[in-house]
């Protein structure tokens, strides 16, 4: 008895999910429909990401194999893990896998600036003057990272560097090696980097300020509300899902610290602190076409990244309802 | 292939035969062999006049041509090919510009398609044509042993009976010429024959050595004598940074002793040289180990050593090294040079940067009682490029391309006119010998070139075939042809090359006698010494700079043993043995 | 909808500063001024060094003027017949490719934003995810290959012109900026999806219109990699791998040459030349930033929809 009853229950409920999926096809269907155009105008994006990022994805797999161009992708020795246990075995590993760390983290300081600049130079009622300002913090971007290099050795020289200089003035020592000591390279490397990208990572948050509604302002000004009240209280928030997103995506990149600039600035003094992932990758295939070794550890790389951002993007869409997803 | 070439023999000596009128005689041999000789014999007749038109006046190449197939049997042919500038710069120029190139193309009638790369696009070039089957006929330039040895089955293998020996018999006399071992030193550890080699051979020419020079003006300045031991040397450094040693009136701007280990070969490691450790030919790593009497010695962990570093801190703590040495760039280091401001420091020549050569004298120390000093360097320096040339293994034209590269190699001439362009201009000849001609800088059209910009845009350097020792006196840098004469040159302080050429015979009995002669060897070792390469030499690298800037205690020299064990130093050591021993 | 667009007039009406806007103000100039000092001694520097001689460059002298004027590196740079068609061709697949990748990228960042369009949650997934894995040089290689693009300049304006991170911030520059409320006005309205597009979210776009120019351009401008690995043809070579070079050559084992006079001209010429490679280098897209920052400018949005 109880049985039948429940089992007709469970079938009218049955029915009922059955009855509320066509409906909501259905639905779909509909807005399918509707909104033709709107899949016409991600047609060329998806072509392009099938074509060159799906179409070659199957190379992921040399991270797996022993590569030999002679045997082509599909027919070179299946090896499973061994080059990442190959990495994690090596004697340096830990003291790698923590500088990269150590970086990564340390270069999340960097985030917060472009708002601020932004924020301030939105602020900035003299348009020339707030167009100069602009221009000059952006340029940084555009210089080599060779030259970055070469004009960090020189300003921090001990010998005659303007840094040195600087400290000097204040009645500090002024022969500090900076370039040589493994505790500055970190300092060095990461403000370095907010110098360089700072106004270059503005711009996208001065181009969402231009969306902030002016009446609030002016409402808020007529309240008593002074500046900093109006940034907190409006400013910030009309652009925090964009800060949110690009917040996400930063953190998408946490194991991601480029070779070229920690390269450079290494030296046999300061390796302690500056071997990371990507400068012991491009070593190792400086020396030998290692191509399976430098995919699967960049694919470790990028998996701990992907988790991260995954994590990142449920935590910001739980918290503030803004994700990539 | 086996067959190709038998039947292009076949032909090419049906086609002599019938044209001469002769031959026929040797028909016991194998066929190939026969029709090699043949051709051989009547070579002369049928490679006709186009070469010796194109040559000019002088007859370079054609009538002394022994390939054994006719000049032009190939004509028609056109081959795919990827090339890059001589490895001393890095210059672009059109390869259908050089005269060698169309000597070439007129004498044999092949076509050469070209692909002219910088060598950074080259090593990524190289790679994709590899992974991607799409190969051209042949890498005339090196690509490197491991790829080679990587993907050997991609690279036709010349060791097949008869096929140099009928398509290349020019290029394999200076095989001969060249190499000890001739052939046999050519082959893979497999037994194939995957490359053939382009270049110069030199004796007695260290290239990878830089030289401890000392300013002679400041010793003079500074009222001291040549210093002879490390003792001498600390107390003329310490004079150097206590006195106006360059004299421009600053007695505090002077940096007794300057290095760059970032540039070049300007390098701390070879102040180890005083206490009896050398670097024997291979990059920074090769200070970290000997040959004496055939065997791999370990130096990284010697008393030496520590002698050698403990003495180097006492330099840095009392401010007389360069302090920027570890970090800076060549940049930087050149523009200290170029201001007085080093009195010790390493060198190419004591002409490096334009400076003069009267001012800087070889400093030579022993740095330890007992312990004899050695230089950088070998005796026995191998400049050729063993990889200088590698051909497809889908190739279809394997032939015509070992043709063609043996017709550019058939006489001195030639193979000069590939080196360094056409004769009259940076060599020419005199009583039937070659040499060097500094006629061409009184000749108004190159008024404003350099050597080395003619080198680059007349001739293929290094990337183009195999010279011989012979080939033309390289050695001995003063004699140049000066108006067509042979003239030994008064010796120029500014010209760079002959001060080295100088210091490099001065210095002879300093440099070591043993050492690896560099070989083919197994992928999967190679590999495995990278791995441990990788970990171990930034680890001793960095225990080398810590210990110069802050000494060393026992504590911290007993962690550097235990360090070295498990980097796996002793591994490392073990297979240079092998590699000595010829065991990989 | 008839008040779409605002004026920035009206929010000049003054009220008195008080003490806390001006603090405010301070600390903001305070922070801007030490900014622009600090950005631009350095950048001041490399002007500098690109026209002063070689000796006092690396030294590490204060250089707050030109010392010794030299033009070397311009000349070395400019003598050079490759300059100016590498110019060329940069120009080409600046052009082409940031027109391309803009219109593919805001087309797709605004289908993206929409609320109402079945499957773009997967397939946004499918995108994010070639953000992070990839098939490597060689696989991609073959298909390009395959596809018939190797050594053209078509696949120099395609290549690397759109990126799923630029796809994500106009995506949710779209979504803040272009409210629910106006697409539900306009549908009411009987808007389509074209009129929509075309006659309000482009208008309200053009800042991150701007910005993605500037993204994309820049990226073009500076990229070198795809033109190493996919371009055998001189003719065809951007500015960039023309300029490095140009650097190569002069750094590379100067010792090897064979007079001293040829030696020390190098040498001269390598720090000089870095620095005017440089200022050649980025003059030219410096210039296209003025004409962006028009589209910075506040109030150019609408108010709301709120009346």
């Amino acid at each position: 008895m109880r049985n039948g009853r429940r089992g007709r229950r469970v079938k009218s409920f049955v029915n009922q999910q059955a009855a509320q999926k066509i409906r909501k096809r259905a639905k779909t269907w509909k807005l399918m429909k509707k909104n033709w155009l709107l899949y016409m105008f991600l047609l060329p994006a998806a072509l392009y990401i099938a074509i060159f990022h799906y179409g070659p994805m199957y190379g992921l797999q040399i991270a797996f194999r022993d590569y030999k161009a002679v045997n082509g992708i599909w027919g070179s020795k299946w090896v499973g893990l061994k080059w990442i246990t190959t990495f994690m075995n090596t004697p340096r590993f830990w003291m790698i896998f923590k500088n990269t760390l150590k970086i990564s983290l340390y270069s999340l300081i960097s985030f917060p600036f472009p708002i601020i600049l932004a924020v301030f130079l939105n602020n900035v009622r003299n348009v020339r003057r707030k167009k100069f300002v602009q221009t000059v913090t952006y340029m940084p971007h555009f210089i080599s990272t060779v030259v970055l290099v070469g004009m960090l050795s020189l300003f921090f020289s001990p010998r005659n560097g303007i840094v040195n200089m600087l400290v000097g003035l204040f009645g500090g020592p002024t022969d500090t090696y900076f370039m040589g000591r493994a505790d500055y390279f970190s300092h060095i490397y990461v403000w370095s980097g907010i110098w360089q990208s700072m106004g270059w990572g503005s711009i996208i948050y001065v181009a969402a300020l231009t969306g902030v509604d002016q009446e609030l302002h002016d409402a808020a000004q007529v309240d008593g509300a002074n500046k900093l009240q109006r940034i907190w209280h409006i400013d910030i928030p009309s652009i925090l899902p964009t800060i949110i997103i690009m917040l996400i995506l930063r953190l998408g990149h946490i194991m991601g610290v480029g070779y070229e600039k920690v390269y450079l600035m290494q030296n046999s003094l300061n390796i302690t602190s500056s071997e990371v992932i990507s400068t012991y990758v491009y070593k190792m295939g400086l020396q030998n076409q290692k191509f399976s070794y430098s995919a699967a550890i960049g694919l470790f790389n990028n998996v701990i990244n992907f988790i991260v951002l995954i994590i990142a993007n449920k935590t910001a869409d739980k918290v503030s309802g803004s994700s990539l997803w | 292939m086996r067959k190709q070439i038998l039947a292009a023999a076949l032909a090419a000596g049906m086609t002599v035969s019938l044209l001469a009128g002769c031959g026929g005689g040797n028909q016991t041999q194998t066929q190939t062999t026969t029709a090699a000789t043949t051709a051989a014999t009547t070579a002369a007749q049928t490679t006709a006049a186009p070469a010796q038109q194109a040559a000019g006046e002088e007859t370079t190449a054609a009538q002394e041509t022994t390939d054994g197939i006719p000049v032009d049997y190939f004509a028609g042919t056109v081959l795919e090919i990827y090339t890059k500038p001589a490895a001393s710069n890095d210059i672009v120029t059109d390869p259908n510009q050089k005269e060698i190139y169309k000597l070439a193309e007129e004498a044999t009638g092949i076509h050469v398609n070209w692909t002219m790369l910088t060598s950074e696009a080259w090593s990524e070039q190289v790679n994709l044509k590899l992974a991607s089957g799409d190969m051209p006929d042949a890498f005339l330039s090196s690509i490197g042993d491991s790829k080679i040895s990587d993907n050997i089955e991609l690279f036709y293998d010349l060791s097949e009976e008869g096929l140099l020996e009928t398509y290349a018999p020019n290029f394999l006399t200076t095989v001969e010429e060249v190499y000890p071992e001739g052939l046999e030193s050519l082959r893979w550890p497999d037994g194939s024959i995957r490359a053939l080699p382009t270049g110069r051979p030199e004796t007695e020419y260290s290239e990878n050595t830089w030289f401890p020079m000392i300013n002679k003006r400041w010793l003079e300045n500074v009222n001291m004598e040549m210093p002879t031991t490390a003792d001498e040397l600390y107390e003329v450094l310490c004079a150097f940074r206590d006195q106006d040693a360059n004299g421009n009136g600053d007695p505090n701007d002077e940096i007794p002793f300057g290095f760059a280990n970032k540039h070049g070969l300007a390098h701390i490691h070879n102040s180890a040289n005083y206490f009896g450790i050398a670097n024997a030919k291979d990059g920074d790593s090769g200070h970290y180990k000997m040959v004496k009497n055939g065997v791999v010695t370990p130096t990284a962990d010697t008393e030496e050593w520590r002698a050698w570093l403990e003495y180097m801190h006492k330099l840095m703590a009392d401010g007389l090294l360069d302090v920027e040495g570890f970090s800076q760039s060549g940049d930087e280091w050149t523009a200290k040079v170029n201001q007085d401001l080093y009195g010790v420091t390493y060198m190419f020549s004591p002409t490096h940067l334009g400076l003069d050569f009267n001012e800087w004298e070889f400093l030579w120390i022993q740095g330890m009682e007992g312990v004899e000093p050695v230089l950088d360097g070998n005796k026995y320096y191998d400049t050729t490029v063993k990889t200088g040339l590698t051909i497809s293994a889908d190739s279809k034209n394997v032939p015509a391309l070992l043709h063609w590269y043996n017709w550019m190699a058939s006489t001195r001439q030639l193979k000069m006119t590939a080196f360094l362009g056409e004769k009259g201009i940076l060599w020419d000849e005199y009583e039937g010998e070659i040499y060097l001609s500094d006629d061409w800088k009184n000749k108004p059209e190159f008024a404003n070139e350099t050597a080395s910009t003619l080198t680059n845009n007349r001739g293929a350097g290094g990337t183009s075939v195999l010279l011989s020792l012979d080939d033309y006196a390289y050695d001995d840098r003063n004699t140049h042809l000066v108006n067509g004469v042979p003239m030994v040159l008064e010796f120029n302080p500014k010209d760079s090359t002959q001060s080295r050429s100088k210091l490099v015979k001065q210095t002879l009995d300093l440099l070591q006698d043993e050492y690896i002669f560099p070989r083919f060897q197994d992928p999967d070792a190679v590999s495995e010494r990278t791995f441990i390469e990788t970990d171990l030499m930034p680890m001793i690298d960095n225990y080398i700079s810590t210990s110069i800037m802050d000494g060393i205690t026992d504590e911290s020299w007993n962690a550097y043993l235990k360090d070295l064990e498990t980097y796996g130093y002793y591994d490392w050591i073990e297979w240079y043995q092998k590699s000595l021993d010829g065991e990989l | 909808m008839q008040r779409m667009i605002r004026t920035r007039g009206r929010s000049a009406n003054r009220i008195r500063q008080s003490w806390d806007n001006r603090l405010f103000d301070a600390l903001a100039n305070t922070f801007l001024i030490l900014l622009t000092i600090v950005t631009i001694y350095p950048l001041w520097f490399i002007l500098v060094a690109s026209f002063t001689d070689y000796k006092l460059i690396n030294a590490g002298t204060l250089l707050l003027y030109p010392k010794g004027f030299h033009l070397m590196g311009y000349e070395k740079v400019f003598a050079d017949w490759r300059i100016w068609s590498g110019y060329m061709n940069t120009l080409i697949y600046t052009v082409g490719g940031t027109a391309f990748g803009a219109i593919v990228t805001i087309l797709a960042g605004y289908a993206f934003s929409r609320k109402d369009l079945p499957g773009s949650g997967i397939l946004m997934k499918l995108f994010i995810f070639t953000m992070y894995f990839g098939g490597g040089l060689v696989p991609t290689y073959l298909m390009v290959k395959n596809l018939g693009l190797l050594d053209t300049r078509l696949l120099m304006i395609l290549q690397s012109s759109i990126s799923v991170h630029n796809i994500i911030v106009v995506r949710s520059f779209m979504k803040t900026n272009i409210p629910d409320e106006l697409l539900d006005a306009a549908t009411i309205d009987g808007c389509g999806n074209g009129t929509f597009f075309v006659s309000i979210v482009m208008p309200l776009s053009k800042a991150i219109f701007a910005v993605m120019i500037l993204y994309i351009a820049v990226s073009h401008w500076n990229s070198y990699f795809n033109a190493l690995i996919y371009l055998t043809d001189r003719n065809k070579y951007p500015l960039q791998v023309f300029l490095r070079e140009i650097l190569l050559q002069t750094a590379q084992n100067h010792e090897i040459a064979e007079d001293a006079e040829a030696v020390l001209e190098m040498q001269q010429m390598v720090a000089t030349i870095r620095y005017s490679v440089i200022v050649v280098s980025t003059a030219p897209i410096l210039c296209v930033y003025p004409f962006i920052q028009k589209y910075f400018v506040k109030g150019v949005m609408i108010g709301s929809v709120k009346g």
